[in-house]
């Protein structure tokens, strides 16, 4: 127990870096997302399919290869990158793949009644956009929204096999070093992780309930 | 069990869905693999070797959100469904059985088509045990020989076609099975 | 003996009361026919009879069984009873004749040649003999409601209740659906119809029961209902429908 409760404050550090990186593939999701799925619902079939290509590149191919990609190719390029900046370049560019997805579907999902009626009344197409589609689309698009984020922390862990000091790293490393706190160890980083995301998830599941 | 009439029963359900689904399935593995040899008393007999503990983690993952994508394709099924089934006096058991769940399955397959690219493209997670995929064998060979970026593009072209692939093959079926509306 | 009789059912939604006080004997081959404004409990009444909604007071009982008693089970009293919806609630995946046939398999036990051959009879029955193979989307809204009959006809039920049964078809088409609803009166099959269709209740009901606000307002014949109602509400409520 002694080694288990030693190796706790380190946890405690990997879970901080956890949240950290998370967060900031959140936000740049977010912005590389809506910026894309805007785009798409809007502009016309040319443009469509090679943005189409590119978001699909980054859903098809498993998260785990992207990372070591962007960890041992950048450096080939010349751009130097901690493996932190790695992980979250990855983590951003797959959730953003799924984040413009959210976002076109949201756009997508406006009645066209409701676009008649604005050009009716003499609304250009950016008004439109900004007055009458956006502000509905953004209520349908929170909940798959919190949901990314429960994708992102999950798939955080990864980041532990490109060396990032991650709460699943901090758990391996002690591990290894000392065998016997396995099981508790282990145990504890699985309630920690489910202790972030459960809640996450319930509150994506209220809010499409509440929104919808 | 997940819409069982049994509180005990869909409780345990929920409870075992919930945290196979909000934890990483890497974290799974590593436990499996790890931390049930170290259980007092039992823990010996539950050795598993790298793939067992590798498919086993990400059995229990994938198939939780399936339960996940399933419990709503049911409730996706309209509420008459379940009256005309009830009215005709088919039990709970049978109601599901004939009725409800083909109907589920179909409005899921979206979804369970998407799950399953997920735990193709998951099986990455396996090398992370020293498990030979071919994400593995590609760290393998870069270990000996360092030409890496290269090689990671190749490996993901491989999956991007598989993904594709699979896609396909799940529109597809879809379209096979869809019942016009 | 009455076929169905019910004695002072109360049901409420939570705070919402939907029947206050219903009494009512529908006697064996009577064709009785619910009318009222939405909201007055009428759809309500008919699940409460086959126990798809379960009453909170008072008794019901259908062909000597009573539905109040749990120790009832509910596979026995929807042997007895049939019942049609208003939105048909076919089963999308499965063709007419399976439609018609899965309940007598695996409620009544029938071997499938049985069970076909009854589901044969039976569409044939409605007039749609040559549909038997094809699913629901493939059959026009009369079509379905006359499949769904045949299905509810194929366990061969004591008590047949429509919901509203022609409400969600296109005018010129509920004459097909009603049509088949006729024919089974002239065969002394007691139905309890929910309906809008004044015409049909004239014609071919027996027994009239006018609902409002949970409550039977005024019943009796046709004739006395329909064209000579008493109370007020009553005629408030037919000066608006006919």
């Amino acid at each position: 127990m002694h080694a288990y409760v030693g190796a706790l404050p380190a946890l405690g550090r990997g879970l901080v870096t956890t949240f950290g990186v998370s967060l900031a593939a959140m936000a740049l999701a977010l912005a590389f997302g809506f910026v894309l799925g805007v785009v798409r619902s809007q502009a016309p079939r040319i443009l469509d399919l090679p943005v189409l290509a590119l978001v699909e590149l980054f859903r098809g191919i498993p998260l785990l290869v992207l990372m070591y990609l962007l960890f041992f190719g950048l450096p080939q390029l010349g751009l130097h990158a901690s493996s932190n900046a790695a992980a979250v370049a990855a983590l951003a560019l797959y959730a953003g793949a799924l984040a413009s997805e959210i976002v076109r579907g949201a756009i997508a999902s406006i009645p066209r009644g409701q676009l008649e009626a604005s050009s009716a009344l003499g609304f250009g197409r950016a008004q439109t956009l900004a007055l009458v589609v956006l502000p509905q689309a953004l209520r349908r698009m929170l909940p798959p929204f919190v949901a990314l984020f429960a994708l992102i922390v999950e798939s955080s862990s990864l980041a532990s096999l490109i060396d990032v000091p991650d709460l699943l790293e901090a758990a391996r490393q002690h591990v290894e070093s000392e065998n016997s706190i396995a099981l508790p160890v282990y145990l504890t980083v699985l309630v920690a992780y489910f202790a972030i995301n459960f809640p996450i998830s319930v509150a994506s599941r209220r809010l499409e309930k509440r929104l919808a | 069990m997940r819409v069982s009439e049994a509180a005990w029963a869909r409780n345990a359900a929920i409870a075992f869905t919930e945290f196979f689904r909000n934890t990483p399935p890497l974290v799974q593995i590593y436990f499996l693999a790890f931390a049930l040899p170290k259980i007092p008393g039992v823990g010996p007999y539950l050795v598993l070797p790298g793939i067992v503990a590798a498919t086993l983690g990400l059995v229990l993952h994938q198939g939780a959100i399936n339960v996940e994508i399933l419990r709503a394709g049911l409730d996706a099924v309209p509420a008459g469904q379940r009256e005309a089934a009830a009215a005709l006096g088919l039990g709970r058991f049978d109601q599901l059985r004939y009725v409800l769940v083909p109907q589920a399955v179909r409005i899921s397959l979206p979804a369970l088509g998407n799950n399953v690219i997920s735990l193709f493209k998951n099986t990455t997670l396996v090398a992370s045990i020293g498990v030979l995929d071919l994400f593995g064998v590609a760290n393998d060979i870069i270990a000996q020989i360092l030409v890496s970026a290269e090689l990671f593009i190749t490996v993901g072209v491989v999956y991007l076609i598989s993904v594709g692939l699979l896609g396909a093959f799940f529109r597809a079926l879809e379209k096979r099975l869809a019942i016009a509306r | 003996m009455p076929m169905v009789s019910l004695s002072h059912v109360k049901k409420a939604f939570g705070t919402n009361v939907v029947l206050s006080d219903i009494s009512l004997a529908v006697d064996p081959g009577e064709v009785c026919c619910i009318i009222g404004p939405s909201g007055s409990g009428k759809s309500t009444v008919l699940r409460c009879i086959n126990r798809l909604v379960a009453i909170d007071a008072g008794e019901i009982v259908v062909d000597g069984v009573s539905v109040t008693d749990p120790a009832v089970k509910d596979v026995e009293l929807r042997r007895r009873v049939g019942m049609v919806f208003q939105q048909f609630n076919l089963f999308p995946h499965m063709t007419a004749l399976e439609n018609v046939t899965l309940a007598p398999r695996k409620v009544r036990g029938l071997d499938d040649t049985s069970a076909r051959d009854l589901g044969r009879t039976l569409l044939a029955k409605v007039g749609l003999a040559e549909r038997a193979g094809h699913y629901p989307a493939q059959l026009s809204g009369g079509q379905q409601q006359r499949v769904a009959i045949a299905r509810a006809l194929a366990m061969e039920p004591k008590v047949m209740l429509f919901d509203e049964a022609t409400s969600a078809l296109d005018p010129e088409i509920t004459g097909e659906v009603l049509a088949v609803m006729k024919q089974l009166a002239q065969e002394h099959t007691t139905m309890i119809c929910v309906t809008h269709e004044m015409g049909f209740a004239r014609e071919v009901g027996t027994h009239v029961v006018f609902m409002d606000g949970g409550l039977v307002v005024e019943e009796g014949p046709p004739a006395a209902v329909l064209g000579a109602p008493q109370m007020e509400r009553t005629k408030n409520f037919l000066s608006k429908v006919l």
